[in-house]
């Protein structure tokens, strides 16, 4: 991407004889806030690490702001990082915590108090500037983490798996806000997760890692929409992925696609209707907004989610309709 | 019943700690006899020579001082030590940490003598000083002799609480620390050094009460020279059989590694 903030070219990062980055690139514009999602061990948080200096990559190259960081120590890259267990110096208030990149900086006294006050503010916690770490709440310090990370202006800022420790209530309040903060100051981010939920309601774009690759890099709405990959569909549950059958079942008439590999269903793509015989609904969630069905086939079992009005209850019989722009082949991945 | 198990330690620590402890304290208590060396009745006045004379008092101060001091040297050698042990990877580490404990590993006697060719005024350092045309260093059976001595036995005490205690720092914490703009300086000065306290503490009353308890360092690399609390003890009870007193100085002895102990715990067990 020209003009980009973040470059990432051809990055490959090794320990010893375990490739965790095989040939990752990825660009980020400025503002933009990208999504890192995989399963544990696919490379996204090496990647991260990279791109704050803490781990020497064995090829490629990293540009922020055009200029390759290669020789700049993690100190020099100006990179805001929050991770998982917040990171908070223990022996520091939350007011020298956010202190500590400025008096790295060598920021004057009374500017610094300003900013540390700003900060603090900015992240609703200017009561309990002078509390320690481990008289906060996990909330809290994540707060005084991201304050501290914001207060040096960055260029970047890193989430690793930032709201990973906190319950889910606060998770989803603290993904609004993370969000809003981001977006009012302009901050290019890079979200390290492997909640697919997080990564779809929070980010511009994600990437979906799998052994050290980025399988593909969307929006959230085409990603879902066009999973390249029958593991890409399947990880970020995009729609069912079943095997063609060699023989027409009674009662299923999906339009199923000539050539190799799986084919790929979207959930609310199946038309469901009452039938004497055929595939027997085995499953039923309530989803609030609709219903999920689990219909099993001789293929496998197909999800279909449908409005919550619609009359079918566990061991009823259905016919299964899918047109054929419904169903489209993905290679296995 | 459920402390039956503990049942031949206390026995063991009854018989050979405890007794003999409550001995020494009600030695300590006894008047001297010249013809007798123990006398009949109670007397304070062994505490009082201990504690108010000008002697002992001396005594009692270069004691803390040469405590104080193997503490320092021991601490500025054992942290990059420690800290280059922790952060090596597990061949290097393991080679680290035999150096560190190689003191441990040598007789103490034997160790002493190996000093005394080395620090002599004929030893060997020395000698190269007079081969390289330089003025000779004074480590002939003085303090600084004494202390090179107590630091090398302390060492591995030292870099042993230091190890275990920064080995369980978080590595990000570091990490945040070089992301938000530190030099490698501050970040030891800043965050390090506050995380790696408890090891710290624990490493300084190992090496201080060690240090000031020792014998056998300050009497070979001491010479007759240099007198410690310890020195001071073995001669009252052997050359100038002033027993009481001898009682009296091990009790302060013990008095000092316990309020030194005490004052560790009251610093790091509120954390």
């Amino acid at each position: 991407m020209r003009g980009a903030l973040l470059n990432v070219e051809g990055l490959r990062v090794a320990y010893g004889a375990v490739t965790a980055l095989d040939g990752v690139s990825l660009a980020l514009g400025s503002g933009e806030f990208v999504a890192l999602l995989g399963p544990s061990g696919c490379g996204k948080t090496s990647l991260l690490r990279a791109v704050a200096g803490f781990v020497h990559p064995a090829a490629g190259r990293i540009l922020l702001n055009g200029a390759d960081i290669a020789a700049v120590p993690p100190r020099g890259r100006n990179i805001g990082i929050v991770y998982q267990s917040y990171a908070l110096f223990p022996h520091m208030s939350a007011a020298e915590n956010v202190r500590f990149g400025l008096d790295s900086r060598g920021v004057p006294r009374a500017a610094a108090h300003a900013r540390v006050a700003e900060a603090l503010a900015m992240v609703g916690l200017e009561t309990l500037a002078a509390r320690r770490p481990h008289q906060l709440s996990g909330g809290q310090q994540q707060r005084v983490a991201l304050a501290r990370a914001l207060v040096i202006a960055p260029d970047l800022l890193l989430l690793d798996e930032p709201l990973a420790a906190l319950d889910k209530q606060l998770r989803v309040q603290m993904q609004t806000e993370l969000r809003a903060l981001q977006r009012r100051l302009g901050i290019t981010t890079v979200f390290v997760t492997h909640d697919r939920e997080e990564a779809f309601s929070m980010a511009d774009r994600v990437a979906v890692l799998r052994d050290g690759r980025i399988c593909q890099i969307d929006t959230p709405e085409r990603l879902f929409a066009g999973p390249v990959d029958a593991w890409v569909a399947e990880f970020i549950g995009a729609g069912n992925v079943l095997a063609i059958p060699a023989e027409p079942e009674p009662g299923v008439a999906i339009a199923w696609p000539a050539g190799r590999g799986l084919a790929f269903i979207p959930h609310d793509r199946i038309a469901l209707a009452p039938a004497e015989t055929g595939p027997r609904i085995t499953a039923r969630r309530f989803l609030g907004l609709g219903v999920e069905l689990h219909v099993q086939t001789r293929t496998g079992i197909l999800r279909a989610v449908l409005s919550a009005a619609a009359p079918f209850a566990i061991g009823d019989a259905v016919r299964v309709t899918v047109a054929t722009a419904d169903c489209r082949i993905l290679p296995p991945g | 019943m459920r402390h039956l198990p503990l049942a031949p330690l206390l026995v063991f620590y009854g018989c050979f700690l405890l007794a003999p402890g409550l001995a020494l304290a009600v030695l300590s208590l006894r008047p001297f006899s010249p013809t007798l060396v123990v006398g009949e009745g109670w007397t304070g006045a062994n505490y009082l020579t201990a504690l108010a004379d000008p002697f002992y008092l001396g005594l009692l101060a270069g004691t803390i001082f040469l405590g104080v001091a193997v503490t320092l040297v021991t601490l500025l050698l054992g942290y990059p030590l420690a800290l280059a042990t922790v952060r090596a990877g597990p061949r290097l580490k393991s080679f680290l940490l035999v150096v560190a404990l190689s003191p441990l590993l040598i007789n103490l006697v034997v160790r002493s003598y190996a000093w005394i060719v080395l620090l002599g005024d004929h030893g060997l350092i020395n000698a190269w000083l007079r081969a390289m045309s330089l003025p000779a260093v004074p480590l002939d059976a003085n303090m600084a002799a004494v202390g090179i001595g107590l630091a090398h036995v302390t060492l591995p005490l030292m870099v042993l609480s230091l190890v275990a205690v920064m080995e369980r720092i978080d590595p990000r914490l570091l990490e945040a620390a070089a992301s938000l703009g530190a030099g490698e300086w501050r970040i030891l000065a800043r965050v390090h050094v506050h995380l790696a306290m408890p090891g710290i503490a624990t490493g300084s009353l190992l090496v201080f009460c060690t240090a000031i308890s020792a014998f056998i360092t300050p009497r070979l690399l001491g010479g007759n020279r240099i007198s410690t609390i310890s020195t001071v003890i073995y001669e009252k009870f052997t050359f100038s059989l002033n027993w009481p007193l001898g009682a009296a100085l091990a009790m302060v002895l013990l008095g000092l590694t316990l309020v030194v102990t005490a004052l560790h715990d009251r610093l790091f067990r509120a954390r």
